[in-house]
């Protein structure tokens, strides 16, 4: 797997370097604070190229440290972990662009759960689990022009795990980079789905290009 | 000393409270009565100033093996089980719950007659 990585990789690279270029820098600002949802953050830096054919090339990496107080009923739950994604986008116009992506994402995700008795107090159970996991992901991006450099691009995301990531102790609730991977979960299933729906909001620099 | 051996399946709650802890029903079928009971690691008071020749005791989840002291004005007695403890994910929506199963009696106990009910997590004690 890492080494077809690498060579879709090198064969990118004529791609990349077809035409003029301009370059830009963002950062995720829906996943960057705590929510309702959840305690913690994900940062996500990305660099995109872009070429003379309106082809972006963009990549992001991340890196997740969240919480949740409850899941699956009862489970104190935290995941730790980072991603890369890299992306072909392709205006379409209307500001909007559509484009396909895969990533890597390697986490750790903990969780406690506590046991009462009135007689002998409290038992807390600790459960760790690690996975490492592959994902493609079809994305529409909308293109908001803040001023003649400053972009905000609201972005639609399905990512599909590759290969099976089923752990022993719980479902995989969320995967950094993917989403959480029980929205389409049944409430009775012991298992997380492998497509997700996601959405992120990026801000945009443009540091070079027209 | 009784092996007992036996499977009993216990789940900590159904359908879902995990917040309930499995109960021990020891019996002592001579009718003799012991006012006092308490657990040894975790240490805690079970019963106290209550004579009783029968007790529903808890089973703590955080160990696989319990001790129970019986105490009465002239007799105390000392009564050890162990057991096998098994965590599970019921259903995303009950949460985790836990098992005891293959409830043994074990050393140190001072009782030499003891009958286990299969399938009831009782204990009888015939000394």
């Amino acid at each position: 797997m890492t080494k077809g990585f690498f060579l879709f990789g090198v064969l990118l690279l004529p791609l990349i370097s077809m035409g003029q270029k301009s370059y830009y820098l963002g950062v995720d600002l829906l996943r960057s604070f705590p929510s309702y949802f959840q305690k913690g953050f994900t940062f996500e830096p990305s660099f995109i190229i872009k070429n003379k054919h309106d082809l972006y090339f963009d990549f992001a990496v991340g890196i997740t440290r969240i919480s949740h107080s409850s899941v699956y009923s009862n489970i104190n739950y935290r995941n730790e972990g980072e991603y890369v994604r890299f992306a072909i986008r392709k205006d379409v116009g209307g500001n909007f662009d559509i484009g396909l992506g895969v990533g890597f994402s390697s986490f750790t995700e903990y969780g406690q759960v506590q046991f009462s008795n009135p007689s002998f107090g409290n038992y807390l159970l600790g459960l760790v689990q690690e996975n490492q996991l592959f994902f493609i992901e079809p994305t529409i991006n909308y293109k908001i022009n803040l001023s003649p450099r400053f972009q905000l691009v609201p972005q639609y995301r399905v990512p599909v795990v590759l290969a099976t990531f089923d752990e022993d102790l719980f479902p995989v609730y969320s995967a950094p980079g993917v989403g959480d991977l029980n929205f389409f979960t049944p409430k009775s299933s012991l298992k997380s789905t492998s497509a997700t729906i996601a959405i992120s909001l990026r801000l945009v620099y443009q540091i070079k290009g027209n | 000393m009784i092996a007992l051996g036996l499977f009993v399946g216990l789940e900590s709650c159904k359908p879902c409270d995990p917040s309930l802890s499995p109960n021990l029903s020891i019996v002592f079928s001579s009718g003799r009565q012991y006012k006092r009971v308490a657990s040894i690691d975790p240490s805690s008071v079970l019963i106290e100033n209550n004579p009783q020749a029968s007790f529903l005791l808890p089973v703590w989840v955080g160990s696989e093996k319990m001790t129970f002291v019986f105490s009465n004005e002239s007799q105390k007695d000392t009564l050890t089980v162990s057991y096998s403890r098994r965590f599970l994910l019921k259903s995303t929506d009950c949460g985790y719950v836990y098992e005891i199963s293959k409830l043994q009696v074990a050393k140190p106990t001072s009782f030499r007659s003891i009958v286990f009910t299969p399938n009831s997590f009782q204990l009888t004690i015939n000394d």
